[in-house]
């Protein structure tokens, strides 16, 4: 068989042969990215650990809170280190969403914001949620994400609860009475 | 407004394998710095660049980082960013490359400079680190600006944080004045006159 290597040859550039090279090309190159992106991944194992922390949640339950919209609600969780050196706890509260589909960005006061935690140390956070007067009650649903921990994420909850009615006084109901009886 | 009865309580712990003492962290800082010789400046910034976009994509599912990543996405800087980012391809740069760990090398340091027994533990040096294992290789895709810019972000302020708690303690109050503990001699000498 003749195998051109002249491209105005429909023998080259269609031939049996061309395929091949394609496909072998193909081949090569996919060879070499898979081999690079493999020797990067075993590069990343030999290189030095960073020791970190998990998250162990005592009972599983979730962080619940509730308040009235134009209000505000508070979630509080306990935290203790049980590490030998001293760890850095920095809460962030993710998007929370009704069973609606209602999206809420909460606006959230942290307290305290950025805390460093000692050897056994325990601190308490309080995550306070300013509830938009515009908020339809219901509960949404979110999540408390403890920033850098593995597992670092705990189910959070909060009711946005119907506001009360207006409670009707005594002196308006008397006024009432007096003009039904006009 | 009202809360919770019953405050849910979690507890901090050492991942497996992986115990936080003075001499793992101390191991850890120095065989990263004993890395640097071994690899590529390429290789480190990249690395580095992954651990700041991983930072970043755990920010955003953050209702703040999250209205922070929508903000810059409707912005110029977004989308000039995005354009920077595709013509220098530094996508196709730092793809692949390990996610440098970044938030826990800062916290790892940061809990060394409060370590009690830091003095002793030098003194044992040179003490051999861990590798990293299958946790270094993770492959989180190729970073992008807006992942990289909300990291760089994220730590920033974990580390003014971090830099401020560590002078807490013996802060001066701002506005103090101090007098001088005494008089210069040259003050007083015949040629000043």
């Amino acid at each position: 068989m003749r195998v051109a290597n002249d491209p105005g040859d429909s023998a080259g550039a269609a031939g049996p042969y061309a395929e091949l090279f394609r496909l072998q090309n193909e081949f090569q190159t996919r060879l070499a990215e898979e081999t690079l992106r493999y020797l990067r991944r075993l590069q990343g194992t030999l290189g030095p650990a960073a020791p970190g922390t998990v998250v162990l949640p005592d009972s599983g339950g979730e962080v619940t809170a509730s308040g009235i919209p134009g209000g505000s609600a508070t979630l509080r969780l306990e935290v203790e280190n049980l590490q030998r050196m001293h760890c850095v706890l920095t809460p962030l509260l993710s998007p929370l969403v009704a069973e609606s589909g209602i999206t809420w960005f909460p606006e959230v006061e942290l307290a305290p914001g950025w805390q460093l935690l000692a050897p056994q140390e325990t601190a308490d956070l309080a995550l306070t949620l300013r509830l938009p007067a515009t908020l339809p009650p219901g509960k949404y649903h979110g999540a408390l994400l403890l920033q850098g921990f593995r597992q670092g994420a705990l189910p959070v909850a909060v009711t946005a609860e119907a506001p009360p009615k207006p409670r009707k006084t005594a002196a308006a109901g008397k006024r009432r009475r007096t003009g039904r009886g006009r | 407004m009202s809360s919770a009865a019953v405050t849910p309580r979690v507890r901090l712990a050492d991942a497996p394998d992986e115990g936080r003492t003075t001499a793992t962290l101390v191991a850890s800082l120095a065989a990263r710095l004993a890395t640097l010789h071994v690899i590529s400046g390429s290789t480190a910034i990249a690395s580095l660049v992954q651990g700041f976009a991983a930072l970043g994509r755990e920010v955003s599912r953050s209702a703040e980082g999250a209205r922070l990543r929508q903000a810059l996405e409707r912005g110029r800087a977004g989308m000039n960013g995005d354009a920077l980012w595709t013509a220098l391809r530094l996508g196709d740069w730092t793809a692949g490359v390990p996610p440098s760990p970044v938030l826990d090398q800062l916290r790892n340091d940061l809990a060394l400079l409060l370590a009690g027994d830091l003095e002793d533990t030098l003194a044992l040096l040179p003490i051999p680190g861990q590798p990293a294992g299958a946790g270094g290789a993770a492959d989180d895709g190729a970073a992008t600006f807006l992942d990289c810019t909300l990291g760089l972000w994220a730590f920033s302020r974990e580390l003014v944080h971090a830099v401020e708690a560590l002078a807490a303690p013996t802060l001066p109050d701002a506005g103090e004045v101090v007098a001088s503990p005494e008089p210069a001699a040259e003050a007083t000498g015949p040629l000043l006159r």
